[in-house]
Parts: C-alpha cells; sequence; structure tokens
C-alpha cells in the first residue's frame, strides 16, 4: 500500500487532505488510469469520493473547521484545477498533450503544502509534455515554478532588470529568498 | 545528412528539437527547406501564428496566454502556421475543423480560442545570456498544410530555457483572437 498524507496547518488549508492508494497499486505511475475516471469533484470538491475511484481512496480532510473553512475556499480552484490536470485526455491541447502525471500533480502538493499563507498565491499552468507549473506575475516580476514529478523542481524569479533563476531545488527545501521576493513583488496587497 | 533527412530522422522523437539541434547545431537548417512540400525557407519578416485550442492555456483572470502554452518548443517543436502563406480563413477553418473532429470523438474540452501571432525576426533575434540564439523557426511543412512551421528552442539549463520560453509568450500577442 502506498500512502501520500497531506496534513497541512490549517492557514493552508485548501491542501490538507490525505491519499491512501489500497492493495494492487504496484506503482504510484499505474493510478493514471483509475484517477482518470475519477472526477475533480470527486477528489477535492466534497468530502465524500463519488465516482469510480479504482485503487485510490480518497479520505476527507480532518482538519476543516468553520474557521479555516474560509481559508479552504480561498483558493479551491488552485486545487481542483491541479487534480483536474491528472485527468486530461489524451492530446487534450490538440497538439498531442499529456495529462500530468500522479507525481507531478504530488510535487505541486508537496510544494504547496510548505508555501507561506502570506505570500500571493500561484496561478496554475500545464505544459504539453505535462509538467505542471505555478507563476506569479505583476508589478514587473514574473515568478515561475516547474514541476516534472522528479520531486524537483525549477524556477525562474525576475525583476525588470535582475534575472535570476535555480535548476533543481527539492520540493520538500525551504522556499528560495530570492522566489520569496519577488513573489511578494508581484502584488501590491501585501 | 541534408535537413530534410535530419527532420525524418527526428520526425518521431519525443524530444524533436533536441535531435534536430544535435544533428544541425546552430539553426543550421533555417536556411534550406526542411520539407519537400514547403513554399520556402521562412524568412525574419514573416509573423506566424499560433492556434490556442485549450483553455487551460489561458489565464482564466486575464485572457492571456501562459507560458506554458508555449512549451511545445522545447522538446516536439511549437507548431505554428506562416501567415504569408495561409488566410486567414484557411487558418479559421483548421481550427474550426478541428474542433468538429474533436467534438465528435466526444472531446468536450477543447474548444477554438484563436490565434496569438509574433513576428519571426523578434523570436531568431532571442538569445541567451552567453549570446547563442534560443529559437530556430523551420518550413516544416506537412503535404496538407504548406504553411505549417516549427519553432525549435536551443538547449541550455532549465531556468534559462524556461525564461526563454516566458520571453516567447511576450514575443506573441497575449490574448487569442479570432482571425
Amino acid at each position: 500500500m502506498t500512502t501520500y498524507s497531506y496534513h497541512d496547518r490549517p492557514s493552508s488549508s485548501a491542501l490538507s487532505r490525505s491519499y491512501v492508494f489500497g492493495p494492487g497499486v504496484s506503482s504510484v505511475g499505474h493510478l493514471g488510469g483509475p484517477l482518470a475516471q475519477t472526477s475533480t469533484r470527486a477528489i477535492w470538491g466534497g468530502a465524500v469520493p463519488v465516482g469510480n475511484l479504482g485503487a485510490g481512496i480518497c479520505q476527507a480532510p480532518a482538519w476543516e473547521t468553520a474557521d479555516s473553512k474560509g481559508q479552504a475556499d480561498g483558493n479551491p480552484n488552485l486545487t481542483s484545477r491541479l487534480v483536474e490536470y491528472l485527468t486530461l485526455g489524451d492530446d487534450w491541447d490538440g497538439y498531442e498533450g499529456k495529462a500530468a502525471s500522479l507525481e507531478t500533480v504530488m510535487d505541486a502538493f508537496n510544494f504547496l503544502q510548505h508555501f507561506p499563507s502570506t505570500l500571493p498565491q500561484p496561478k496554475p499552468m500545464i505544459a504539453g509534455s505535462g509538467v505542471i507549473g505555478l507563476y506569479w506575475e505583476g508589478n514587473g516580476c514574473y515568478a515561475s515554478i516547474d514541476f516534472d514529478g522528479s520531486e524537483h523542481y525549477c524556477y525562474i524569479a525576475d525583476r525588470p532588470d535582475d534575472e535570476r533563476g535555480e535548476d533543481q531545488v527539492p520540493v520538500s527545501a525551504a522556499l528560495p529568498q530570492r522566489l520569496i521576493e519577488v513573489i511578494a513583488e508581484t502584488t501590491d496587497r501585501l | 545528412m541534408d535537413c530534410e533527412e535530419a527532420f525524418k530522422e527526428a520526425a518521431n522523437s519525443n524530444n524533436r528539437c533536441g535531435r534536430i539541434g544535435e544533428r544541425k547545431p546552430e539553426c543550421g537548417c533555417e536556411t534550406e527547406s526542411v520539407s519537400p512540400d514547403s513554399p520556402g525557407p521562412v524568412v525574419g519578416s514573416e509573423t506566424v501564428v499560433r492556434l490556442i485550442y485549450s483553455p487551460l492555456h489561458v489565464d482564466p483572470v486575464t485572457g492571456d496566454v501562459t507560458e506554458a502554452a508555449f512549451s511545445d518548443v522545447k522538446d516536439k517543436g511549437l507548431s505554428v502556421q506562416r501567415e504569408a502563406h495561409v488566410t486567414s480563413a484557411n487558418i479559421r477553418a483548421i481550427g474550426e475543423q478541428k474542433r468538429a473532429q474533436d467534438d465528435a470523438l466526444g472531446k468536450k474540452d477543447r474548444q477554438f480560442l484563436g490565434t496569438v501571432v509574433a513576428e519571426v525576426r523578434t523570436i531568431r533575434e532571442v538569445t541567451y545570456d552567453s549570446g547563442t540564439r534560443a529559437f530556430c523557426v523551420y518550413d516544416s511543412a506537412l503535404p496538407s498544410l504548406q504553411a505549417h512551421a516549427d519553432v525549435c528552442q536551443t538547449t541550455c539549463s532549465p531556468s534559462a530555457m524556461k525564461r526563454m520560453r516566458k520571453r516567447l509568450r511576450d514575443l506573441f500577442q497575449r490574448k487569442p483572437k479570432m482571425p
């Protein structure tokens, strides 16, 4: 049995979920099939799984309280969009695009689990290769991260006159200071 | 090996652009035709058109096309149409035909959202910090689409390549428009 647990602090509430994948699943890479038959709503939209979950079982978030619910609702589009990326059909973009792998989606969630709730929330994007991106843009600044399922990410954090990035940052590592700074600069609201 | 052969050989590769770059580095095939169906090599004054089919390639708030919408450029090649060799009506027909085919196949997650365009010269002018060209534009015509071309990214570090794809996004119109 392969178990993924996401016990996030309530402030990053939308990310706090537990997945348990049952017997008969030899590797996570095989989960695309059963998950592909599971609606996004079944995984994220409600506490009770619906539809054909196959080998994958989704557990309701245990922490969700009246207080944290509001924050969970603050970013439902991001989480549901990331899960949706798993279930994209072949050629989803008209150019033979592939769905994201489970590993790639997990990397994105793992990253978001550590992402400070005080920073602006990212927007998601997906490449035809199934690479998932998160990005922030504003005030002439652009920060963007790519996840490819390798448990590492590549990022760029650019100001108009100063461009920087890294090629391989562990998903579980602390957020690079440069990334934090540029993300914060994309908005005036902080 | 000439360029036409190099493109044929790379046709089935998952990393077509990388393969072509190995065989013909420094955009070495831009000055000759890479397809027997081509009307001729792509010149800098031309504009190229990218058809956008997926709502996932557009920011739902701003309506802008995302950087990821141009990611094909790093491996299989970014498919574009050469505006000088195709009419707006043709492009619209290509988009609508594809949408109709998808509908028939039950692919309801796709639409023809329109096109974004860029001038070839500006794409070819993009360079990495080292001065190396970041993108090559080839006349990869197809029997049924003679105006077809490919934009391929040259290899560099992942973060540098990513930054150049963002720059490529900025060279194209930000919002898709119906031709």
